[in-house]
Order: C-alpha cells, then structure tokens, then sequence
C-alpha cells in the first residue's frame, strides 16, 4: 500500500513538473520518464498484489510453498524455465504428480482462467523476478495465444 | 508503601511503574529459566515431563505405532530405499533406537498393532502384516484388508483405528475442499447434493479379521460430512469413536465480499467430534465458528457466515480449536506413569497451518484435553511445544519439525512422530 501511495506521489509530483514547465523539450522529457516509471512499476506492484490474492495462500509469502503439499515457487526451473508451460499450468491447472526441486508434489493446482491474460503476465511477471527467481517477463499476448490452444501440459 | 508515602506523586508514579517493570521481568527471567531446565530435545513440556530423542533423519514420517515389547514401527509418507516402514528397537534400554530397519513396498499414513498383526495403510488400501514372536520385522508378505479406495491426491491419507470388538474404521477423505467443481475456484457453487459424498468424506468400518474386503461393496459407511480426519481414534474407556476434522481453507480467497482476510484466517474451527454411528457432521454444506458456537451454511451453499440453514441437523463438534491447526493424531491415555489428570485424557499432534498466511502460522504442537467419561472435561492446553525450531512461523518452511503421530509406550511414555525428515521424541514423566 505505502509502495503505491509513493509511487502516486512520484508520479503526481513528476506530473505536476510537467505541467508548470514550459521548456517543451523538458516537458517531453518528463512526459516519457512519467510513462516509463507508471509502466513499469504497475507491472511490478500489481504482479505483487495479484500474487498476495491469488497465489500466496498456498504458495506462502516468500515463495517457499509447504512441504509435501505444494511446491515451491522459490528458485524453481518450473518458474524460471519454459513461459509456456508456466501460463499452462495457470490457464488449465495441474493434477497429478509433478517433481519441483527435486521433492515430488501431487495436489491439485486450480486451473485460474477467470484472470486476464494481463493479469496472468503480471503474476508470472512478478514471480520470474523474485523469490530468488530471475527470468524474462511474461507478455498478455503470449498467454492470449495459449488460452485459445486446446488443454494440454 | 512506605516509600510511596514519602515521595511526590510523579515521582511515585515512575517508580511504580520501573517497579512493575522489573517485577515483570524478574518473572519472565524466572518462567524462562523454568523452562530451560524442562527442555530436552528441544521441547517445552509441562513441570516434571522431558524428552528425549528417539531417532531421527529416518524418512517422512506420518503415523507411529508401539508393540507390547517396545518395538515402533514408523509409516513414511513417501518410499525411502524403496521402502516404506521404518521399524526401530532399544536394545540397551536408555529409550534412543539402536536398531533401524527399513521394510514393505507401500508408503502411506495409517499405522497399527491388532491382534498380533502390523496394520498399514496406503492411499488405496489397508494390509497386514503378521508379526513374529521376538523379531522386529515381521513376516514380510502382507495380506490386504481392505481394498478399493479411489486414489485421491487431496486428503489421500487412509489413517485407521480399531474398537474392542475387532472392528477397523478408515478415514477416507474428500477429494475437495469445499465440493466445488472445478474444486478451489473463486465463487464456484457447490455441487448439490455433493456426489463425492457416497465413497468419500467419511468413515467406513471394516472387520478388522477378514481379507479382502472392498469399501463401496463390503465396508459399512459409519459416518458421514468428515472432510478429512487424519486424526481419529477409538476410546476403549468411553468405548466410543473420536476424530478431528481438517477445516475447510480460503473462505476469504474464494468469498472476499463476505469473509475479510481476517476470517480466512480465523475461520473454520477445527472441529473434536464424538462419531455416532450413523451420524452427519456437515462437510462441505457448513463449517464451524467456534467463537459463535455456531455451525453455519458453508458460502459455496449460500452461506454469508451467519445463515444456519440445513446445519441446524448436522452434529456438532465437542470442542473447537482455532482454525487450520491440522489435526494429524489423537490418542487417549491409558499408562499408569504420567499424572493422574492425564489419565483417559486426550493427546492431539497438530501438524500446524499453512493456510493463515499471511499472518503468523500457527499449531506445530501436541495439544492435551481432559476427559471425563464420554466428553472433555476443561479447555484444552499446550502440552508439548517447539516443535518448529522457531519463534515465529511465518511459512511452513520455516519450522524445522511438525508434529504427526502419536503413540504410548508399554511404560506409559508418550511418543511424538514428525514428518518433515522423520524425528520421534519420548515424553516422560517423573515426580
């Protein structure tokens, strides 16, 4: 919460510079460094706060997952590697067993298809740049193009 | 006083409170070196208990059971070596295993000793195996029991007990945790009537003497609306059935207009029920508040946590305890060595919450509750505690050790089983 107010006030506040300067080229400078920052750091937070509501539960606050029951997100090749099988297992949920860091998990992940595809970019976003994690952002594109493929893992 | 009457109010205000101050802190000082003198292995157990660790490192634990000699045998939840029963035995008699064995190809919950049987449960059977006078490890081809449970990921655990009469009762878990389908989505009705209902979310009972048996052709539906009872046991001095209930989870992530994310974590109980033959207990159209002493229609039904609706029929708990604890074990105490408030008392290992982040996760302990005849007679405490290794559990990760199964020693000891990488702790009593 204190992360978005800080971020409304950088942008208000850069906004705000915006409008009273009447250097154009200055205006235009700010312009492009208020959409930069917002874009950037909405993906980001809103990955964050999509996260807390929609993963975090079983997934735990740091990525750690539980023990014996659902794997954890932290420092994971299922995280880190392949984008499309990790927008899959969102789209259409897992059932079965999956071996994740070596430990084998077998409870049900529930398939999440009510969320938009920028919704699901953003989550997977956020979890392929933290928890120890560090791999390219997911585009809402990439997961349009899977949702309208026939389920399969 | 005297001190007080000499002195200016302010003055005498700050020194009462520096006073209380030090008096608290003399007192924690106190309680916390009562404590350390009472820790062993790592627990805090009530004046005049310790432990010792018996084994540990063995494998992932599940269930314990103890033989008239003292011989354990350890169910393990996943195979280690291919195998998946750890049997231990102290041959010099200072309570710490010396000898470890590993046998049996299937890996599950449930654990036993019948009549001159090892009892042992996968996730779609319960066998036998015939044990043998003086050895450790019995006859190594088992016989099966029961047969025919669907393989159910969720709440797969076939954990069992056994009455005076020589008869066996297997929890057999819902596939679900609120009957929805598809399960665990965000506003998903529940299905009505739930079909899961009539081979699941129960338990059945079994002659405990006889092979082969099927659940849905010759198993006997004992009770009904259970969502998962890891924990259950027969009481042979109340000579009736106990179980505890696993809570349904993410009220508040599936129902945020009626639950804050307080309730998610706060709500359901954890549900100690007396089983009645025949009897419904309301799994998956409500749940229990323990704070309202309600039980209230479920959100999936209809339910906004206040409407009562069809739950007015549903049997209620005994007791609650606060919500998603894990109930994994319970054992009423027969020994002779442990205090007499103890006796016929009830033990309950609690594996511990992962489902109230993100708040502080809670249980990870083995809870007492006194009983006089049929029903518990105070509130129930903490007996033993630490479990976790740690002062705040933040994700279950955190703890090093979560507390299982339960069994008694033929000495009247307590043991405690977790599951994490296998660790068994001998609680006993001395004046």
């Amino acid at each position: 919460m204190i992360k978005i107010i800080t971020l409304a006030g950088i942008i208000s506040t850069l906004y705000t510079c915006n409008r009273v300067n009447s250097d154009l080229a200055g205006k235009q400078f700010l312009e492009f460094s208020v959409i930069k920052l917002s874009n950037f750091k909405s993906t980001i937070d809103s990955g964050a706060i999509l996260y807390q509501k929609y993963c975090l539960s079983c997934h735990q606050k740091d990525g750690s997952g539980v023990p014996n029951m659902f794997p954890p997100l932290k420092n994971s090749n299922w995280v880190n590697g392949d984008p499309n099988r990790l927008i899959k297992n969102v789209l259409f949920g897992l059932n079965g067993e999956i071996e994740v860091n070596d430990e084998v998990y077998s409870q049900v992940m529930p398939k999440m298809d009510y969320l938009s595809d920028r919704q699901i970019a953003e989550i997977l976003s956020y979890i392929r740049k933290n928890f120890d994690n560090n791999a390219k952002a997911v585009k809402p594109e990439d997961v349009k193009i899977l949702r309208k493929q026939p389920k399969k893992n | 006083m005297v001190t007080y009457k000499i002195l200016k109010p302010k003055l005498m205000k700050k020194i009462g409170k520096i006073g209380i101050s030090i008096i608290l802190l003399l007192n924690y000082s106190c309680s916390s070196a009562q404590n350390t003198e009472t820790k062993t292995g790592s627990l805090s157990l009530p004046q005049g208990f310790s432990a010792i660790v018996v084994a540990e490192a063995f494998g992932q634990a599940r269930h314990i059971a103890i033989n008239t000699n003292g011989d354990i045998y350890v169910s393990l939840q996943r195979l280690k070596n291919g195998n998946g029963i750890v049997a231990l035995r102290d041959t010099n008699n200072d309570g710490v295993a010396d000898v470890i064995k590993y046998f049996g190809t299937l890996s599950g919950t449930g654990i036993g000793i019948h009549d001159g049987y090892l009892y042992f449960s996968s996730d779609i059977m319960i066998v036998r195996y015939k044990l043998r006078p003086q050895e450790l490890l019995p006859d190594p081809d088992y016989e099966i029991v029961a047969k025919g449970f669907r393989k159910n990921y969720q709440h797969g655990a076939k954990s069992f007990t056994f009455d005076s009469e020589g008869n066996l009762y297997v929890n057999v878990g819902a596939p679900s945790n609120a009957c929805q389908d598809p399960d665990r989505t965000f506003h998903t009705p529940g299905q009505d009537p739930c079909p899961l209902l009539t081979e699941f979310a129960g338990i059945w009972k079994f002659t405990a003497g006889k092979t082969n048996q099927d659940q849905m052709t010759d198993g006997y539906r004992y009770a009904t609306g259970l969502r998962n009872c890891v924990a259950l046991s027969w009481n042979p001095i109340a000579n009736h059935l106990y179980a505890l209930q696993h809570g349904r989870d993410q009220l508040h992530e599936f129902w945020p207009e009626n639950y804050t994310e307080d309730d998610g974590v706060n709500l359901p109980s954890e549900e100690f029920f007396l089983i009645k033959d025949g009897g419904d207990y309301g799994w998956p159209y409500c749940y229990y508040n323990d704070l309202q002493n309600l039980k209230v229609l479920a959100p999936e039904y209809g339910g906004n946590g206040k409407i009562i609706s069809r739950c007015t029929d549903k049997e209620k708990p005994m007791m609650g305890f606060p919500a998603h604890y894990a109930p994994n074990d319970l054992l009423f105490y027969t020994g002779e060595q442990f205090p007499s408030t103890y006796k016929s008392g009830a033990f309950i290992a609690f594996h511990g919450s992962w489902n109230r982040a993100p708040k502080e996760q809670k249980g990870y302990n083995v809870v007492f509750v006194p009983f006089e005849k049929d029903f518990p007679s105070g509130k129930w405490e903490v007996f033993a505690d630490g479990f976790a290794g740690v002062a705040k559990i933040m994700s279950p990760k955190d703890a090093l050790h979560r507390p299982c199964g339960l069994a008694q020693g033929p000495d009247g000891s307590l043991y405690v089983v977790e599951d994490i990488k296998g660790m068994i702790w001998k609680i006993s009593y001395k004046k």
